[in-house]
């Protein structure tokens, strides 16, 4: 886990602004504000603070699927005696996670100044295997040969102790049997097709607000209700002290909206003892990478897009004489 | 492989052995044939008749007393496994024909493999070894060829018998071939199970038709359909007549014959009608009306004069003679009526003595049944039937078929015997016998030809009630269907056009052995039925039969130590009415008073069950034997009581609900199904008509004082199928039959040798997962080695509208990474040297295959650019589309290639090609067989299903960014709607969600069992108690938050995992839409077919709802523009639009006259032949009214139509 501030000058992204310039928007929010609560290799989580539901779930859906990456797009095959075939190969292929570092680099296809394929549009690999000493061979991302110098090249995973895990496996050839295909990346996103984008999953929840009134709740209910209480919630959320024989709530981060405790509170009479609530301008999000991209930069990509999207929005609605405010 | 074993480590695959659940799933039928081929054969050349030629002619005779008397009787049949046949089918000794003699190389094996894929039949020489005897000279031994008989994959014949799996993959199979069915022309095909009316046991009945059949007929009927040890059958009905005689009824070569009881009796034994008169009543004489009826019965011999057996089987004889077959005309009409006797009365026994009594029982039964003593059977119910297997359907078919070539050979001699040409010397020559049975149609092609057609082309039927329909092709679409084919059983074509619907019910019998769950709705419903996971069909005998020799003196004696009195040689000896007879196999064994018979068969039970072999006599109950002990419910009382007291009883209705007795049955294709018996301890196998009188307790807690057995399992109900619905017990029940009919139309693994396999069609799914929630019958069938479905987080919201009416939302991501990903096989054989169409043999060879020389030679020829080899054949992988050429062969006429194009619409590359020679192997005859691969990955409009009957569509796919999602992060695969459930309470679908949910987060499969317990008999506590602990609701309800707008849904939505089969309907199979497209000639309507770009019908119906609407300009347009629109003349005065015609005289002439442009529009003009007038007006019409005109004026019938003008 880093620092914040080591973040923020790493990847300039502190104190991201939005559209908005006055500093407050139309809800009175502050500055917009992301907070970074954990980052490892592949996984970021933050908060989103001061800004509003919209906002934040622009961000997710463009994470999902708007930033862009490569992924292998186009398979010849030459020779394919494997028992699999060749559509089979081409689409495990294509899922194939590729480091996109310098995706912008690149340009779209169909937005490409070259007829067909450029260096400025895709890049170039080379699969061949063939197994012919061994009874069965394993074809992985390693056999996948870059023919050009991009720095496009299948993600090699590193676990917790920073020790190189096993490349991913594509398919098995056996005796005799080979496979030489050549592969050409290209730019997209994952709108187009999930082998683009860039996360395993982005989550959003806005961050929840228990209150209990600890007082009722320990009047009214004997100690076995108030076990039962606790037991209740699948997260943990209240614990029991031993000690008090009270109800306390222990980590209101957990409660993920089950309201199992509201129904409870209000099958025995305690309407009021137990409030669940979320924080209307406090998002938590966890963004997992699929390793083409670091977690964060994924996330700085977003806000450049979403940035970009509400600039525009922004000068077409002054185009048309609509306050952009 | 121990090596590959070692490398593949990882994958759990290939380190387990197959279960022997599985491998036993279609045992009965391999079972069968080995029976059939094995013990059967070898009965039916003992009881074939033999072709018995003597001097042709009356004058031959007489001039030559000593003319040649030759009997062909067959000695033994050998089937040898199936090899090539290159071999000389020459005449062959005996010695060389023995098996040690074949000696075949490996490389001649046949391999079923092969087969499939060069469209051969397996089939295997039969071979027959056919003894001749010349009046008393001793026998001489020939073997002649009969032709290739289709031989049962896995079946002792075959070479894949008791293979390993390893071997097995070695001969290209799959590592779970089952075998039990036939390949013919490259096609599996099964012979299907069928309900047959339990053999050697009598069945009362009535039928209302029966009245029709004659004067003084009753409904009532006493049937018996006796078969022999080689499996002949010949079935015997003895009707009741309204006078109290009995008449007996066979059916011989489809005649119908009927015969009077009196003279059968008679026929059989030599004994006075006074001692049949005491048999029958058994000194019963409260209730009057037996006496009376039994003194009708013997009128029979006064009014027919027949007074001794001699007579009788005289009289037999002589109405007998003509009719049957292998009557020789020097026999005597007793000797006519013995061999009636012997061939067709009561063929399960061969002793007349036992004939009598099981004819005095069926006489008893028929009079206890119409005094209303007893209760009538009911033939739908399984506890009086039994199956037919396909093995033994085969030896009696063969058998039949034997009998028929002996008999054509024999006409064929007697044919040439008449010849005066005819060397008779010949006759001696064994190569002239040769000839005269290869002048016969092949046995083996009689044989293919049945499996082949499912039509069975029999002399006699075989006693059967159907000619078509026997075989079915093994659908291998996937596991269960294939499966399945194996466990089904049918009740025959009959009952299906049967209006009535008694015969489908399901009823209380079946329990056990039926599956109540597993059959299909619709036309089949309650016919096709599937036998259960625990149901064995007996498919051949148990160790050495109880009824035969030294065994059954054993088994008698034991009985008789069990308190049997045996039946004794004396007819003056008459047991007590109240003694129940004991019958084993519909042969009379002896009587036991009925307070012992319960300690009888107590006993008989325990040592069915303990196969004692401390003894003979305990060694001579076999362990399946059925012991059915139908017990008097009001037993008649003793002799002093009243007897006007008992009839009042009987009309009182207390009436005993059997006709009692104890019947055993050692016999073959009787289903069994193991129990746990509580009295004695142990498994005992106990079959349908004796489970209808134990208690047997399904649960610990049904035992009551007097259960003497418990089910093993309570599962053992439920069919392979039914077995493997997760949480089945908490379904709806048609729920759990929609089920299994999916289960069988579901995309999965039909097998994993695909490059050995040729199938029409395969449908497959490339990334199949075992079910999170599988039962426990699923891991004992192993289906897990062929999956048919994904695991898939479903969601139940209704969320976009697009999941309303059973439709489904699928995650786009989800179907991009693969969900649902699947391809269609096609298999196609061509042939390549013969395509001329009507050809002569000459040009036959017109267009040749693949001469790679030519190719090059020829500069014109361009395969490169075609995408095609240099041998003419499509490269593989190749993608083809429609016009595409995909073969090319040589015309050597016009000395230059022919180009065949891809015929499909739909887009395939090219999976497989193989070049074969043709059924016989020659090289010149070049079959190129080829199988393309369609890409089906899902579209909308798939048809896709939960394991509950929860079927429905794909309506779209919903971006990833866009579906709902958790709190965790997690976006469901499938969304289905809230709707589908109420109204279908598949509460076991929510249940496997929960358990799949809890599965899926703990890593471990669940292993569930239907009617399993759980704790508090509370299935949802169970799981919802996992899921709290593992952090989620305890219901499965989560909230969601919605992907559009980010905020939360303020409901519980229900999130689990849920195993869903991808359906074969897809919409690429079925979408059918033209704007323009092919005509029918005739009509000039559009043609109908997808295949053909035909048009759908828009019929009355449509029309109606048209007219309703008032929609008349849309009518016009489907009815007339967009069909048979077409222009025509109608004469004025006529009124007729056939005789008018464009005149094209006047035109020509008023060209030459008018300008160029003017010529055609200015003066057109139309002429009626008719009335020799120009006066014809332009009328729209459709083309088929002009079509009917004609019809009809060909008819004389004239149709005028009347022109008036428009409004």
């Amino acid at each position: 886990m880093y620092g914040m501030e080591q973040i923020n000058t790493a990847t300039g992204f502190a104190n991201a602004k939005f559209g908005s310039s006055k500093g407050q928007g139309a809800k009175g929010f502050d500055e917009p504000e992301i907070r970074i609560l954990e980052l490892s290799k592949y996984v970021i989580k933050f908060e989103l603070l001061n800004t509003d539901l919209s906002v934040a779930n622009s961000l997710r859906r463009i994470i999902i699927a708007e930033v862009p990456t490569m992924a292998i797009d186009l398979v010849e095959v030459k020779e394919n005696t494997s028992a699999l075939h060749d559509e089979f190969i081409a689409h495990r292929l294509g899922l194939i996670p590729l480091q996109s570092f310098n995706v912008d680099q690149f340009n779209l296809s169909d937005q490409c100044a070259c007829s067909s394929m450029c260096a400025q549009c895709s890049v170039q690999f080379k699969l061949h295997a063939v197994c012919s000493d061994r009874d069965q061979m394993e074809v992985n991302t390693r056999h996948i040969q870059p023919l050009s110098d991009a720095p496009i090249i299948p993600v090699q995973y590193v676990n917790d102790k920073g020790i190189e895990e096993d490349p991913i496996l594509i398919m098995k050839l056996s005796k005799n049997q080979q496979l030489d295909m050549n592969l050409v990346a290209r730019k997209g996103n994952g709108k187009i097709h999930a082998k683009w984008s860039p996360v395993a999953t982005c989550q959003m929840r806005k961050e929840p607000i228990v209150e209990i009134d600890q007082d009722k709740i320990n009047r009214d209910l004997d100690i076995e209700k108030r076990k039962e209480f606790v037991a209740l919630c699948p997260r943990e959320v209240f614990a029991f002290n031993d000690y008090r024989n009270a109800v306390e709530i222990e980590n209101s981060d957990k409660c993920i909206q089950c309201i199992e405790c509201l129904r409870f509170a209000q099958a025995n009479n305690l309407e009021r003892a137990v409030k669940i609530a979320e924080r209307e301008d406090k998002f938590v999000f966890t963004v997992e990478s699929t390793g083409v991209l670091t977690p964060e930069d994924i996330v700085s990509r977003a806000l450049q897009i979403l940035m970009r999207k509400l600039y525009e929005l922004g000068t077409q609605m002054k185009k048309y004489g609509v306050n952009a405010d | 492989m121990q090596k590959e074993r070692k490398v593949n480590d990882k994958v759990r695959f290939t380190e387990k052995t197959l279960s022997t659940q599985l491998m036993n799933a279609a045992k009965h039928h391999i079972e069968s044939f080995d029976y059939a081929m094995q013990v059967c054969l070898p009965r039916i050349c003992s009881q074939l008749l033999a072709a018995e030629i003597s001097a042709p002619t009356e004058a031959e005779l007489a001039r030559n007393k000593n003319a040649a008397n030759t009997q062909y009787p067959f000695k033994k049949m050998l089937i040898w496994k199936p090899a090539r046949q290159d071999q000389s089918s020459g005449l062959i000794t005996y010695s060389q024909g023995s098996a040690s003699g074949k000696g075949s190389q490996d490389g001649d094996k046949v391999y079923p493999s092969e087969c499939r894929l060069r469209s051969l039949t397996y089939a295997a020489p039969l071979y027959a070894t056919i003894a001749r005897k010349i009046d008393n000279e001793p026998e001489e031994k020939v073997t002649v060829p009969l032709g290739d008989v289709p031989v049962m994959v896995r079946s002792e014949n075959c070479h894949l018998h008791a293979l390993t799996e390893q071997e097995l993959v070695k001969r290209h199979e799959d590592m779970a071939e089952l075998g039990g069915y036939f390949i013919i022309n490259g096609n599996e095909r099964i012979v299907r199970m069928l309900i047959m009316t339990k053999r050697n046991y009598p069945v009362a009945f009535s039928r209302p038709t029966f009245i029709n059949r004659g004067k003084l007929f009753t409904p009532f009927a006493v049937q018996m359909r006796c078969v022999r040890d080689d499996l002949f059958a010949q079935t015997l009905t003895l009707h009741y007549l309204s006078d109290g005689n009995c008449s007996m009824r066979l059916i011989y070569q489809k005649q119908e014959f009927l015969i009077p009881a009196y003279v059968i009796l008679k026929a059989l034994v030599d004994v006075t009608d006074v001692q049949i008169y005491n048999k029958l009543v058994k000194g019963y004489f409260k209730n009057r009306q037996i006496g009376d009826r039994v003194e009708v019965l013997l009128q029979d011999g006064n009014k027919l004069s027949l007074y001794s057996q001699n007579q009788c089987l005289a009289y037999l004889g002589s109405r007998f003679r003509m009719a049957l077959v292998g009557v020789q005309s020097d026999m005597s009409d007793v000797d006519v009526g013995n061999f009636f006797i012997q061939r067709h009365l009561f063929v399960h026994t061969q002793s007349y003595k036992d004939k009598f009594n099981t004819l005095c029982i069926m006489i008893e039964k028929l009079y206890a049944v119409v005094a209303q003593e007893c209760e009538l059977d009911n033939l739908d119910s399984p506890s009086n039937q039994e199956v037919l297997l396909s093995g033994h359907l085969y030896a009696s078919l063969l058998a039949e078929k034997l009998q028929d070539l002996l008999l054509g050979a024999k006409a064929k001699i007697v044919r040439d015997l008449r010849n005066p040409n005819f060397d008779r010397l010949q006759i001696r020559n064994p190569l002239y016998m040769k000839k005269m049975i290869d002048s016969q149609v092949s046995v083996g092609k009689k044989m293919e030809h049945f499996l082949a057609t499912g039509n069975l082309i029999s002399r006699t039927n075989l006693d059967l009630m159907q000619t078509a329909g026997y075989t079915i092709v093994a659908d291998k679409l996937n596991n269960h269907r294939y499966l399945s084919h194996f466990r089904s059983i049918h009740r025959g074509q009959y009952f299906a056009e049967m209006k009535t619907t008694t015969v489908r019910k399901l009823l209380p019998e079946a329990w056990g052995f039926l599956c109540p769950v597993h059959t299909p709705d619709g036309g089949p419903c309650g016919l096709l039925n599937h036998i259960t996971s625990s149901c064995i069909p007996l498919a051949k005998e148990d160790g050495e039969l109880c009824r035969h020799g030294e065994k059954l003196k054993n088994f008698k004696a034991l009985l008789a130590q069990l308190g049997m009195n045996p039946v004794s040689s004396d007819f003056g000896l008459i047991y007590p009415n109240k003694y129940l007879p004991i019958m084993l196999d519909g042969v009379l064994l002896g009587c036991v008073d009925p307070q012992i018979a319960p300690e009888l068969v107590r006993s008989l039970r325990a040592l069915k069950i303990q196969q004692l072999n401390t003894s003979a006599l305990y060694e001579s109950v076999p362990k399946t034997l059925e012991v059915a002990f139908l017990p008097p419910t009001f037993p008649p009382e003793d002799d002093t009581t009243n007897g006007e007291q008992e009839v009042q009883s009987n009309q009182k209705g207390h009436k005993n609900k059997f006709f009692p007795g104890i019947f055993m049955t050692s016999s073959v294709a009787r289903f069994v199904r193991p129990v746990q018996n509580l009295e004695v301890g142990g498994v005992e196998w106990i079959g349908p008509l004796e489970q209808v009188n134990l208690s047997i307790a399904c649960l610990e807690e049904d035992i009551r004082t007097d259960t003497t057995h418990q089910e093993i399992d309570p599962i053992n109900v439920l069919s392979m199928i039914a077995s493997t619905i997760p949480f089945a017990d908490y379904n709806q029940s048609p729920r759990n039959m929609y089920q299994c009919q999916m289960a069988k139309q579901t995309m999965g693994t039909p097998y994993h040798n695909h490059p050995y396999r040729m199938d029409n069609k395969v449908y497959r799914i490339l990334f199949p997962q075992e079910p999170l929630v599988r039962t426990e019958n699923y891991n004992n069938y192993d289906f897990r080695q062929y999956p048919s479905g994904t695991n898939a987080v479903v969601a139940v919201i209704s969320y976009t509208g697009y999941d309303m009416e059973d439709a489904m939302i699928i995650n786009k991501s989800a179907y991009e990474r693969g969900f649902g990903h699947g391809c269609v096989y096609k298999s196609y054989i061509k042939e390549l040297n013969e395509q001329v169409m009507g050809g002569s043999s000459s040009s036959k060879s017109r267009y040749r295959m693949i001469n790679q020389n030519k190719y090059r030679e020829d500069a014109r020829i361009d395969l490169a650019e075609k995408n095609i080899d240099s041998d003419g054949t499509p490269q593989i992988g190749l993608k083809l589309t429609h016009g595409s050429p995909e073969l090319c062969v040589y015309d050597t006429v016009l000395g230059k290639p022919k180009y065949m194009s891809f015929k499909d619409n739909e887009p395939a590359r090219v999976e497989n090609v193989r070049l074969m020679g043709d059924e016989k192997g020659s090289a010149n005859n070049v079959n190129y067989g080829y199988t393309i691969r369609y890409s089906r990955n899902p579209v909308i409009g798939d048809k896709f299903s939960s394991r509950h009957g929860q079927k429905g569509v794909l309506s779209v796919l919903w971006p990833q960014e866009d579906m709902p999602f958790t709190e965790s992060g997690i976006s469901p695969d499938i969304i289905i709607n809230p709707h589908a459930f109420p109204s279908r309470m598949t509460i076991g679908m929510l249940i496997e969600s929960i358990a799949g949910k809890s599965g899926s987060n703990s890593g471990q499969f669940k292993t569930v069992k239907t009617f399993e317990k759980y704790e508090d008999d509370d299935v949802v506590q169970y799981f919802g108690q996992e899921l709290l602990k593992q952090g989620y609701n305890y219901y499965g309800t989560e909230t969601m938050y919605s992907g559009i707008f980010g905020d939360q849904m303020k409901v519980d939505i229900f999130l689990g995992v849920v195993y869903y089969q991808r359906l074969r309907h897809m919409v690429s199979d079925k979408s059918q839409a033209r704007a323009t497209g092919p005509y029918d000639v005739l009509t000039h309507q559009p043609v109908k077919g997808r295949k053909k770009q035909g048009g759908i019908r828009f019929g009355e119906m449509e029309r109606d709802s048209l007219l309703a609407h008032g929609a008349s300009f849309c009518l016009n347009d489907r009815l007339m523009k967009c069909s048979d629109y077409s222009e025509g003349y109608v004469c004025k005065k006529c009124g007729s639009i056939i005789s008018c015609y464009l005149n094209r005289e006047i035109l020509k002439n008023q060209s030459s006259v008018g300008a160029n442009q003017q010529k055609y529009a200015v003066n057109e003009r139309v002429y009626c032949r008719v009335c020799d007038d120009y006066d014809c007006r332009k009328v729209q019409i459709p083309y088929v009214l002009r079509y009917l005109t004609n019809e009809l004026a060909a008819m004389n019938i004239k149709l005028q139509f009347h022109l008036e003008p428009a409004v």
